[in-house]
């Protein structure tokens, strides 16, 4: 829970501060939050299966954030930067549909 | 998949299982094997939480932001524009007036030494340019081809040569051929051409004297008209005009006009050149 709490503090700080991002992180902040959407539809589901831990969830999160960057920092650097955005983006919107799917299964039973 | 607890590097799952198992395996790992919570773990987490969140929020609000920026920049640009033409329209008045002063003036003065003299002012002015004349003559009016896009509403648009185009070098010939004709004062487009007037092309617009013309050409001319229209028929540029009326599809019209009334092009100074005193040679 206070991983959620906290996540929810954080968005209203950002939100409300509304800091400049620097220009170089621009480019990996699209995948970037991709990959936390991915590590939220992931805590969800773990919540409803009832084994949420927030350590796990906190740890994922950041963790998705800063290797889905990585990986198009890479890619910029080898010169598929677009290729590897892509597959980020389908690997990571694969896991966001499955994970939905099993949160509609226990909200809904169906 | 081994079902067995392993340490928590959320970051291997993340490409290894998404067809298997969504669902990050540390949740699992967690559930098994439940860490005692430490104050310190706690306060840790929710660190890491409003950081991640903060991140978040951060992250959308900034991806949304450069459309905003340029449509700004582009408003500012805007903006910057009309206000310049503002300022110019401004000046421009203010150096019409100017001239129209600096006209009486002149009147005044030499109206003390004589009229002759005046009146000799006037016809230089007439006959430079530099003063607005009317009198009756002919309007040339040239335009592309139809059916493509103006030139002037977006110079880049059309790279290259195009045969539908009328170019600074058609203009050069007609005038020429006006000159030749025997006209006596004549402006394109509002700009009076001078002695020392020049025509030519900067990327796909036309320039006369460093102002850019936007077609359709209307070139205004003050002579004879019957005597023009027949001699500048007859001349060289005569055909030229009826090939590119024929080969490139240029629209081209010659009317007679009782009235015109053209702008002078204002004073302009000479710096270099010098008349030779003691008369003319």
């Amino acid at each position: 829970m206070i991983a959620a709490i906290g996540l929810l503090v954080g968005v209203v700080a950002g939100l409300v501060l509304q800091p400049t991002v620097p220009l170089w992180l621009q480019p990996y902040l699209p995948i970037a939050v991709v990959a936390a959407l991915d590590a939220v539809f992931g805590g969800v589901r773990a919540m409803l299966d009832g084994i949420f831990d927030d350590r796990v969830f906190i740890v994922s999160f950041l963790s998705n954030v800063v290797v889905a960057a990585l990986i198009v920092f890479l890619g910029d650097h080898l010169g598929v930067g677009a290729q590897l955005s892509t597959g980020v983006v389908v690997v990571l919107g694969i896991r966001i549909f499955s994970n939905a799917a099993a949160i509609r299964r226990h909200i809904f039973k169906a | 998949m081994s079902e067995r607890p392993r340490p928590l590097d959320a970051s291997m799952t993340l490409l290894r299982e998404v067809m298997e198992r969504p669902l990050d395996p540390g949740y699992a790992a967690a559930a098994a094997d439940p860490k005692p919570r430490t104050p310190l773990r706690i306060a840790l987490t929710l660190v890491l939480a409003i950081v991640a969140g903060a991140g978040f929020a951060v992250s959308v609000v900034s991806i949304r932001v450069p459309q905003r920026e340029s449509d700004a920049v582009s408003r500012e640009l805007r903006e910057e524009i009309e206000h310049r033409s503002e300022a110019v329209a401004e000046q421009k008045q203010h150096n019409a007036e100017i001239a129209a002063a600096n006209a009486a003036a002149q009147q005044t003065l030499l109206g003390t030494r004589g009229a002759a003299l005046s009146r000799q002012v006037q016809e230089l002015g007439a006959l430079t340019g530099e003063l607005a004349v009317h009198g009756k003559g002919i309007q040339v009016t040239l335009d592309d081809a139809p059916g493509r896009d103006a030139v002037g509403s977006d110079p880049r648009a059309a790279t290259g040569y195009d045969e539908g185009v009328v170019l600074d070098a058609d203009l050069q010939v007609v005038v020429n051929g006006l000159w030749a004709a025997g006209a006596e004062a004549i402006s394109i487009n509002g700009e009076r051409l001078t002695a020392i007037s020049a025509i030519r092309s900067a990327g796909q617009a036309i320039l006369v004297d460093f102002r850019p013309l936007v077609p359709p050409y209307v070139i205004s001319v003050v002579g004879e008209p019957g005597s023009l229209q027949s001699e500048f028929a007859e001349g060289q540029a005569g055909p030229y005009v009826q090939s590119l009326r024929d080969n490139n599809g240029i629209r081209v019209d010659i009317a007679a006009a009782p009235e015109l009334t053209l702008p002078g092009a204002g004073q302009f100074v000479l710096r270099e050149a010098e008349p030779i005193s003691g008369g003319r040679t």
